[in-house]
This record gives structure tokens, sequence and C-alpha cells, in this order.
């Protein structure tokens, strides 16, 4: 049987096939068909099929990834969207948090809100803190909003009132109404989206979601039958931003969850790869062309945050886009990529990006007419990159023109620098900028960067990834084969899991801890019936999120695992919680109340076996056989190094080396300094010593 | 340039020390339980070389502290037991005239040592829950209503406190472990700062950090410069007359002069009133804070904040006045004040480049209440509720409604508000015809209604004090935008005061009316589809359009047409 994944990204589809027979993985890309992405799959599947005989009819799963959602979100193409709101609150989605982006910039902006004014409806209802209602929705007004909604043309309407968390007994009672007077509108509840606390953060959920939810719809339906035409009889999952893959319909239902599907996919590989090694704790590490994204992986898991942004006015700056609160991997994007031009600032020091050649006319290397130096130039000029094997030789890179890039753009306008060492410089500035973010991303986790493995990849991530690594204390670094197709790889090998989170906000010691227990129940009945899992072993993962009153941080403590969701004990939650603070900041607090604030509960069917990679053969000749060449590359104050260039497609399990090398495959190299050295394992990884 | 150090080595270093101060805040907001560090980033961090010279500070620190922080040092080492400090200790003070102009701030110091030499220093001022004294107020009459002084003082030796004085302040606070762990959390921060400080200095081969400090601090005083001279030199004048502070009879008059003149600015403030018997008054830290923010916004807001920066700058205000006010003036709502420092500025330099600044905004000064009271069980209940007008309009674009501005205040949740205090809002959403009129109108101000229910079990009434108002001043315009009228503060329909304790009982309904900001161009020009755009999203009231802007609006249309000449 076979197993697909399958991630659309900006320029290229990725397909990963896995073998069950053979543990083999067959890898395919193909170019995104923007105006219609599902054309560009079947491509790849057909591609894929002249391969491999069948493929289709003999698949088990096929998992999916996309930036539909994102990209509508973006750029703001989603349907005709209305928003019914408490009476007094039709503003709360373009009011935002009230605060300014950026402190010194007085010409910031926002991006225009999902639903305009016009079509915010105010619903006379109101649900009190404690789950009370206070007015519950006269039917008739709500049928009067449903008449001007069809005549405005709306297709999706998202409610979202005050208190929805507590008690979603009004929302539902608006979309009985509604289900019965406009049946044809896609509807999105607030307490079915997100029930929790914090209105602008729920709302602005909410409404991106039913602002997606007809286009993605339709989508999944486009390729559900496209593969029924072709034979598929297996399950089609899609992939969601904070891990676990899930069944179309609740995709459907919830496209908000699968917003970041293709990173999230990176993220999973990542941790599948750690798991085999038995590493908890790591660091992905992914650098393209435009930007480098860097998520934690700690005991085990990939840190997730519900922080999330879409469709930001600056890219890098938080608080620019409007809020979507939903699980994401806490994924942390620079504006640091191969593509980052360097230049002059008006202080007289360098700055590398966030200003992009982007592909067109890319780095000045690429020969398309791009004069200003970029980070890839300046790593061609060090020898770091092989001209003649960029994208495994399918583009040849031109060291002339890189050289006269930085000589001009950085080096001639520095008294007495010369050329290399200003194309030195501007590799470390880049690795600087993301040794900074990343530092104060995990201080801001309260997670220990020394204790972590670096896990890199993508075209441009093994290339910086020793420097950066190097500059974080990190002395382990990964590259995982196939890193080129990560996301794709990355979906097959998650669970299929749905999340179920509440708001039960209250003090731990005067909690109803029956009330808790049922609570937990309810997300996991609720959890379990979106699963809608074939049979198998569900098992069902909770967090309690805790915190001192008055703090604004919640400390997330996970509850056993277990086949039905567990009942807490008071006494133990408080130990639990004074154990995690300690162990984070170093002290607890005796007279300071502990407030319990979300809850969350994760279903997720049990596969029946794992895969493992088929292993790599063992080395059966010295490393040296496996050099393709050398290089003369340039480290800065460590000095010019001969280097040995090696082919990846070579190396064997057990194969060492040690000092400075660059190991070549067609997707990207990997840089080994000086004072290094590398090993290959028996799936093929590369684990490469920093030092 | 005067160091051996090249441009690359310098934007590394640079870079890392701001990493090191932001990295340190971090923790610092994490743990903290003063929710006012954490949602109104009232709090800094930032090191200085062994000369004393600002060399970074935290990013997102609030406007009020950018000027304050290089003033403070110098204060401290003017201390005999601070300049004989060995690695391991630690200073603190929070005398508003020494560190950052009210009691309720907390200056940590902290000298850096490598090995056992003396390179730098950490500050990390922190703005507490409270330091005793009366609650959140503006009719204190002198700083000693105002709570728990404390003079420059060893808070660490050696490693281990200095017991004595924590007890002394833990006697004197409400929420004393509260207060004890947010101070201990600046400790805690100042020695990470301390540590990266030291790990930057071996890691990068600096024997010492005057090289480096020379370079950030000389290139950002030039590019300073460079923008100032960019400027029409000459004198420009702008006042304004504020009526009632806080229930005071008296008028203030704020009066500003400032001189741009050969690469640099000078900004004196000669003739402004004296201090007055309200928690209003402003240290000329504060001033300073106040009067450099939007010039650096203006001029050169890119480059990370240093003493640099401030060089070019030079501010003079009369001792004694409301704007240097001397010991012991009641200091604690410095803001109603200060916040209007950025608008004097703005419209004096009107004169000179109006195109780059904005209109007066409806979120000026700061807009902040809190809801006490106790519950008939015991239990006591402190809610802090922010609430901000609108933005004025700027020379490309409209205003932002409801944003914080020149404060940068989030809002409470509303859904965590009524979790923590017995108050229900019944309204909070833009309020039409708020925003000042112009080819780009200012952002729309807010209206909202708060009722304090019948059942919520209280002992005794709900103690709101509101702060905020324009006190007489009107929301100014730009060439020719349109200014906006005062806010309105209502309790069951009666106005109320701003800045005074109101009593509220059960079904008591406090309406607030914040407004929007002003306008910048002339309304006649305005893009008649925007026009369209706010009156059918109920923003503008037909009527208004036509009347303001000589815009007639068919909403079911969505269409209008201009029908006077505005």
């Amino acid at each position: 049987m076979f197993r697909i994944g399958t991630d659309i990204g900006g320029t290229f589809t990725d397909f990963v096939v896995i073998d069950d027979r053979t543990r083999s993985l067959r890898l395919e890309k193909t170019l995104t068909t923007p105006h219609d992405p599902s054309e560009g799959i079947f491509e790849g599947l057909a591609l894929l099929a002249e391969q491999t005989g069948t493929l289709l009819p003999d698949a088990a799963k096929l998992v999916h990834g996309t930036t539909l959602v994102i990209n509508a979100l973006i750029e703001q193409k989603g349907v005709k969207t209305a928003l019914l709101t408490t009476v007094g609150f039709r503003d709360v989605i373009e009011m935002r948090n009230e605060l300014r982006y950026d402190v010194y910039d007085l010409q910031i902006d926002y991006p225009k809100p999902l639903v305009p004014r016009a079509l915010r409806f105010e619903v006379a209802e109101r649900t009190l803190v404690d789950g009370r209602v206070q007015t519950a929705p006269d039917p008739s007004e709500i049928q009067a909003i449903a008449a001007m909604l069809r005549a405005a043309g709306v297709r999706s309407v998202a409610v979202c009132f005050l208190h929805a968390y507590a008690n979603a007994t009004n929302e539902r009672a608006v979309a009985r109404v509604l289900a019965e007077h406009a049946p044809e509108l896609a509807v999105s509840l607030s307490s079915d989206v997100l029930p929790q606390i914090k209105e602008y953060e729920r709302t602005s959920t909410t409404t991106a979601n039913a602002y997606v939810k007809p286009v993605v719809a339709k989508y999944l339906q486009r390729i559900t039958d496209g593969l029924a035409e072709r034979g598929f009889g297996g399950d089609f999952y899609v992939m969601q931003s904070g891990g676990g893959v899930v069944a179309t319909g609740v995709a459907q239902e919830f496209p908000i969850k699968i917003l970041e599907s293709g990173p999230a996919g990176g993220v999973a590989a990542a941790r599948w790869w750690g798991d085999l090694l038995g590493i908890r704790d790591l660091l992905c590490f992914d650098m393209g062309g435009t930007t480098a994204k860097l998520c934690t992986i700690a005991r085990g898991e990939a840190l997730v945050t519900d922080e999330y942004e879409a469709a930001r006015v600056y890219r890098f700056k938080r608080g620019s886009g409007f809020a979507i609160s939903v699980p994401v991997f806490d994924l942390l994007e620079i504006g640091t990529g191969g593509g980052s031009i360097a230049r002059i600032d008006h202080l007289g020091l360098v700055k590398v990006g966030p200003h992009s050649a982007g592909a067109m006319p890319g780095p000045a290397s690429y020969g398309r007419g791009g004069t200003e130096p970029t980070v890839t130039d300046a790593d061609l000029v060090l020898g770091y990159l092989d001209p003649d094997y960029f994208l495994g030789g399918s583009m040849k890179l031109h060291t002339d023109k890189a050289e006269a890039a930085v000589k001009s753009g950085v080096a001639d306008r520095l008294a007495g620098m010369k050329t290399v060492d200003a194309a030195h410089g501007i590799h470390e500035i880049a690795n600087e900028d993301m040794a900074s973010a990343a530092r104060l991303h995990l201080a801001e986790r309260g997670e220990d960067v020394g204790a972590l493995t670096m896990i890199a990849y993508g075209g441009a991530g093994p290339v910086h990834a020793y420097g950066l690594a190097r500059k974080l204390g990190i002395k382990r670094l990964i590259v995982p084969p196939a890193a080129g197709v990560m996301s794709a790889l990355g979906m097959l090998v998650e669970d299929l899991a749905i999340e179920r989170a509440r708001t039960v906000k209250a003090a731990v010691a005067t909690l109803d801890m029956d009330g808790l227990a049922r609570v937990l129940e309810e997300l996991g009945t609720e959890a379990r019936t979106l699963l809608n899992a074939p049979a198998g072993n569900v098992e069902f993962a909770t967090v309690v999120e805790m915190r001192y009153r008055g703090q604004g941080y919640n400390v997330r403590i996970a509850l056993p695992t277990g086949s039905a969701p567990p009942k807490p004990e008071r006494s133990s939650l408080v130990e639990q919680f004074e154990t995690h603070y300690r162990q984070q900041y170093g002290r607890v607090y005796t007279d300071v109340e502990i407030e319990l604030v979300n809850v969350r509960v994760v279903a997720r069917l049990q596969p029946e076996h794992r895969f493992e990679p088929q292993l790599v053969p063992p080395a059966k000749s010295d490393v040296l056989e496996a050099r393709k060449g050398s290089r003369r590359a340039y480290f800065g104050k460590d000095g010019m190094h001969d280097c040995p260039v090696f082919d990846r497609y070579r190396l064997g399990a057990g194969h060492v080396y040690k000092g400075a090398a660059f190991v070549e495959e067609r997707e990207t190299t990997t840089l080994i300094g000086p004072a290094g050295g590398f090993s290959v394992n028996e799936y093929g990884m590369l684990v490469v010593d920093v030092a | 340039m005067t160091s051996s150090l090249n441009a690359l080595e310098i934007e590394l270093l640079w870079r890392r020390l701001v990493t090191a101060v932001d990295e340190a805040a971090t923790t610092l907001v994490r743990t903290s339980f003063s929710s006012v560090i954490r949602d109104f980033h009232d709090y800094a961090c930032a090191v200085f070389d062994r000369n004393g010279r600002m060399l970074a500070q935290s990013t997102h620190s609030t406007p009020g502290l950018l000027g304050i922080l290089p003033f403070t040092i110098p204060n401290f080492l003017g201390h005999p037991e601070f300049k004989a400090a060995r690695p391991g200790d630690v200073f603190v003070t929070n005398d508003p005239w020494l560190a950052s102009g009210h009691l309720i701030d907390i200056t940590v110091a902290r000298p850096v040592f490598r090995k056992d030499e003396l390179v730098g220093y950490v500050l990390v001022v922190v703005h507490h829950l409270n330091v005793g004294g009366r609650l959140a107020t503006l009719e204190s009459r002198d700083v000693y209503e105002e709570g728990l002084k404390i003079p420059i003082l060893r808070l660490v030796r050696g490693g281990e406190p200095e017991t004595a004085v924590f007890e002394f302040v833990r006697a004197n606070v409400r929420d004393p472990d509260k207060v004890i762990g947010d101070i201990r959390a600046q400790v805690a921060a100042s020695h990470a700062a301390a540590v990266r400080l030291v790990e930057i200095m071996d890691t990068g081969g600096l024997a010492s950090l005057e090289p480096l400090g020379d370079e950030i601090v000389e290139r950002s005083e030039a590019s300073m410069r460079r923008a100032i001279r960019a400027l029409p030199e000459g004198e420009f004048e702008s006042g304004m007359t504020l009526n009632g502070v806080a229930g005071y009879t008296g008028e203030v008059t704020l009066k500003l002069k400032a001189t741009i003149r050969d690469g640099s600015i000078r900004l004196s403030y000669t003739g402004t009133s004296g201090q007055i018997p309200r928690a209003i008054n402003v240290t000329l830290n504060m001033t300073r804070s106040y009067s450099v923010y939007p010039l650096k916004c203006l001029l050169d807001p890119s480059v990370p904040n240093n003493e640099g920066c401030l060089r070019p700058i030079e501010i003079d205000a009369p001792a004694g006045s409301v704007l240097n006010a001397t010991f012991p003036a009641a200091t604690w709502g410095r803001t109603v004040i200060a916040h209007m420092l950025p608008e004097l500025i703005m419209r004096c330099l009107a004169q000179a480049v109006p195109d780059r600044l904005i209109a007066g905004s409806g979120s000026t000064p700061l807009w902040y209440g809190n809801f006490t009271g106790r519950y008939k069980d015991g239990r006591t209940f402190y809610a802090v509720v922010t609430f901000n007008g609108g933005l004025g309009a700027r020379g490309g674009q409209d205003g932002i409604s409801c944003i914080s501005y020149p404060a940068n205040v989030a809002s409470i949740p509303v859904e965590v508000i009524e979790s923590e205090a017995p108050i229900v809002f019944e309204h909070k959403s833009f309020a039409p015809n708020s925003a000042g009129a112009g080819r780009h109108r200012g952002g729309f101000g807010q209206r909202i209604a708060i009722r304090i229910p019948t059942d919520a079990a209280l002992d005794g009434p709900v103690l709101a004090g509101v702060r905020g108002g324009r006190f007489g001043v009107p929301i100014f315009g730009l060439e020719g935008g349109a200014e906006v009228p005062e806010p309105i503060a209502e309790v069951n329909g009666k106005r109320v005061v701003l800045g005074t304790q109101i009593e509220l009982r059960g079904d008591d309904c406090l309406v607030l009316t914040v407004p929007g900001g002003g306008g910048f161009g002339d309304p006649a020009e305005r893009d008649v589809g925007h026009i369209v755009e706010d009156v059918c999203g109920g923003l503008v009231d037909a009527s208004e359009a036509e009347r303001i802007y000589g815009v007639r609006v068919d909403v079911a249309a969505r269409r209008g047409e201009r029908v006077t000449a505005g």
C-alpha cells in the first residue's frame, strides 16, 4: 500500500510517497498552478503513478497541505461575509487591542477588516460572565437580519457574542434561525471555532473562519471528487497548523485550523526525525529565499501558540495583522533569506534584509540583472556554494557578478574593506539577525537554547545552520535527508488528531473539580466525534493552562494521557503548577491565588504501525571515497581553508569526517566549520558537531 | 569615527546589545504581576558604559521612559555607596526627582563587573502595582500622600538581599508579595543583562565598552543632527491652557518655544504655569521623555534608542513649573500634562513641516479608569480599564480609530474585565461623528457604557477613578482639518468631572464618549468614495456628511455626489 503526502507551496507542489512494502520514500515536485491548485496535484500524482505502476487505487491515505487559507486572508479573496455581534459591540474586530505595533512609526496602518462595518449587525442579546443568559435573542430580529444578509448577497456569517465561551445558547439559537430562514449561508459560531475568553481574538478568528469557509469547502470537494474519479478509496486528510491531521469534513467546517499546514508539516517532520534518534529537544531551522523560520520542540512536543496573526501589514512586525487564535506551531518568521539584500544604512552600518531580491531579479549571482549583494552572493564569494551545483546544477551561479555586487554594494563603501571580508560580514550579520531573533523567541518561552539540538532544512538552512548554532551555543546539528520535501513528509507521519479547548476561568483553590472533569469529558466527546476515526485506539491528551492570578502568561501542564480524559485532583494541579513554575522561574508564591484559565483535550488516533524509513546501507569504503571535489572557503578569523566537498548521495551510514567540509545534495549544501565535523547515521541523517 | 571597530563589527555588537536588554526585559514582562508592565509596556531595561552613557534600551518600552534613563544614572553615580559598589551589589530608588518622575516607578541599578573590573551599568525600571499611599487618584496634594519613597539604597550586597530594605518596602505596600516579587524580577533581569553584557565583551574581544559606545552614540547623534538640519531653521511657538484639571480651579498654561538651529533643537517651556497641588505635576525627566518622543518619531525613528539620539535636543523648563516640578509636588498622574507635550511640539512644528505631522488625537492624554470595591463576603476587586480615542489624521492618510497615543497602552478585553470586577459593559464601539473632518479625517473615538449590576452582593459603592479628558483644550486639526470638541463623561445622564473619584451603586451607568482625532487638510478635498464608505458604515450621519463635506450620499446605491463646495 502507498501513503501520499502533498504540500502546495508558492512555487512548487511537493509530493512524498511512502511505499509500506519497501519502506522507501519517493519524492516528486511539480510547479504550483495558482489558478486551480488541484491541477498541479493531479499532474504530480500522474507523474508518480508512471513510476509506481498504479498509485491512487493502491493508496491507503493521502494527506494534503495548502496555502489556500492564508492566501485568501492575505489577498482578501474570501467570500462576502457578515458578522453578528452582541448589541453595543459591533466594532470589536476593528478596535483590536488599541495598541500601536510600532512605537516610533506614526504612519502605521492595519489590514482592512474582513467584514466592513455595513455588514456587521448588532443583535439584542447578552450572556453574562458567569454564563447566565441576561437577554435571549429575539427570533424575529434574526429573521430580519437573515433577509438583509440575503439581499446583500452575503454567503457566510460569523456569530460572535460576548461570553459565548461560557454559554453557547444564544449563538446556537441564532444559528437555528439562520438555518431555517437562510439555509444557503455558511455559519461559523465563535463558541464552536474558539470557545475561549477574550472577545477580540475570538471574534477575529471566527470571522476569518467564516470568510474562507465556502472557498475551502469547494476546493476540498474538488480534490475529493478528482481522487474518486481516479480510483482512490483511501482516507483523504488535511494537515492542521498545530499538528495532527483531520478529515476533510472537519477542515471544511474549521478551515482556520489548516492555515499554516505547510510549515506545520516541516515541523512535524523535524519532530519525527528527532524521535527516530531519541532527541526530544530541537530547534527547527528552515531558511529559504526570503525568510527563515524557527520553531522549538521541547520535551518531544513542538511548542504551540495561540497568538498567531494573519495578513500582517509588515510581515515581520508583531501586531500588524489580525489575530488568529487557534493553535499553530509556534513558528518565528525572520526576514533573513538567501535573497536578503545587504546595504549600508544611514548610520554607515551594514544591514541585511528584510528587503529581498526575490526570485526576479534574484541575487546578483543569478545573472538575471540583480546588482545588489545578497546573502547568497556572499555565500558564493566565501566559497560556501558551488556555482556549478546550485539546485543540483540546474542553475548556473556567476561568482564574478556576486563579487562585483559585494564589492560595490558593501566593501567599497567601507574604507579598506576586502570583498571577502565584507562577504563574511554579510554572512555573519545574517546569522546574528537570526540568532538575536531566536534568543528573544526562546527567552519569551522560557526555554534554554543550549539544551537544544538544531535541525536544519530549506535551501539556505544547512548553509547557515553551523554559524547560527555556534552563535546560540548549540553543539549538535542534524540535517535530515529529503529536506527538500520536509512538509509533505511531515504530513504523512502525523496522526489523525483533533483538539477542543475551552476557557474555565476560576481559582484552583475553589474550583468545582467535578465540573472540571465534566468539561474535560465533554471536550473529549466533542473531539472524538469530530475525529470520526475508523476503528482504532483513540488516545486523549489533556492540557490545562494555569497562572498566578495577575500574571499574564499561562503555564501549560500536560495531564496523564489515556483512553479517556482524566479526572484531575486539586492537589495535583497545584503541585504540578508549582513544579513547572519553579522550573521556569526559579520560585513560587505562597499567598498568590493560582488560577485555571483554559483546558484543552486532544483526541488522537493511535496508528497501527510507525513508519521506519529504510536504513542507509553501511559505509563500505573510506569517507573520502564520497568526495566529489574540494573548494577554498573563507571563515573570517578562522581563516581560509581547503575543504573537501562530499556527495551526500554517496555517503553511507557510519561515515565520519573531522574538519571544515561541505556536503552537497540537489536542494542544499551543508557547511561544516574548521573546528567541527560530521557523521552519517543509519537513517541517512548528517549529524554535525558544532565547535 | 574614533574606534578601530569596523562597520560590520559595530553592527554585530550593537545588535547583540539591543538583544541583550530585550532578552532581559522579556523575562521581566513574563513574570510580572504588574499588569502595567505587560499591557502598558511601562518598563525599561538599559545598559550603560563605564562613563554612564546609555548604549541600548529595551525596544518595546513606553515613550514615557525614553528620556529618563540617561538622566537617572548620573544620580546613582553621584552616590558614594554606589561609586564604591562591589560585584553582586544592586541599588534601588523610586525618588521621582532622581529617577522616573513618580513613586510608583521603582528603578533598580546594577554596576556590571567583568571579573573585578567595573565595565558598565544596567538599569531596570518598572511601574509597580502600588507603593502604598492613596489609590490611583489625581487628588493628592503632595508626594507624601502618594506612598513610600525609597531613597538610593543598596538592595543586594554581593548577591545577598539586604533584608531590611525588602522588609521596609514589604511593610508599606499593598499586595506585598506581588510587589516584592516584581522587584526581585527586576534584580533578576539586571543580572541577566549583566551576564550578557560580559559575554558580548568576551566573544567580541572587547577590553572595554567605550570604543563601541563611541560608535553607537556618535553615529546616532550625527544621524539625528542630519535629520534636524533638513528642517527649516527658526523659532516657533505654541501654547495651551487647561482648565479644571482634577478639580483644581486655576488654569494651567503650557508654553513652548522651539528653536531649530544648526543641527539642534532647543525646546524651552518658559512661561509655563507653576506646579499645582494636584497629582499631575511633571518632573524634568518626564518632560524630557515626551519632548524627545515626537521628535524621534518625526526625525529618526529607526535608530535603536541611545544617548546619542537625545544629544541634539536641548530641553529647558523653569524650576517649580508644572513641567519641572520640585519637591514635594504630587506627580502620580503626570501623563495628564506630559501627554500634551507631543501636541505642543506638533503644533509648533506645523509652522515648519506640516505634511509630516499628525493632528491632535482623542486618546491624548491617556484615558484610564480603575474600579475598586468590596463584596459582602469580604473579597475585594480592582480592575483597570483603558479606552483610547482616535488618532489624529496624517498628511497621507486617515487617523486610526481607537488607538493609544502618545502612550502605548493595550485595552484589556471586556470579557476579562467583567471577570475581575462586578461591572457590565453595555456598549463599547466606535462613536459615530466623532472624528475631525478633513481631506484625511481623524480616527474615530469610542462610546463606552458601563453599568453596575444590582445583584452583585456589594459592600458599599464601586469607586471609579477615571483619568483622561482635555480640560478645555480642543483636539487640533492641521492644514484646515477640523478640530474635535471635548469628551463627555456622565453618570445616569449627569456630567461628572474627570480625574476625581466617582461612587457608583447598583444600576448606575457611567457613559464616556472618548473623542476622535483631528482632521488634516480641507474637508472639501476628501475623496467622495471614502465619505460614502463612512456613511454606509454608520460612522458619519448622512446629514453630517452633507453639512461638513458638502456630499450627499445615497446609502442604498452606495453612491455620493458633491452638492456644495464644502
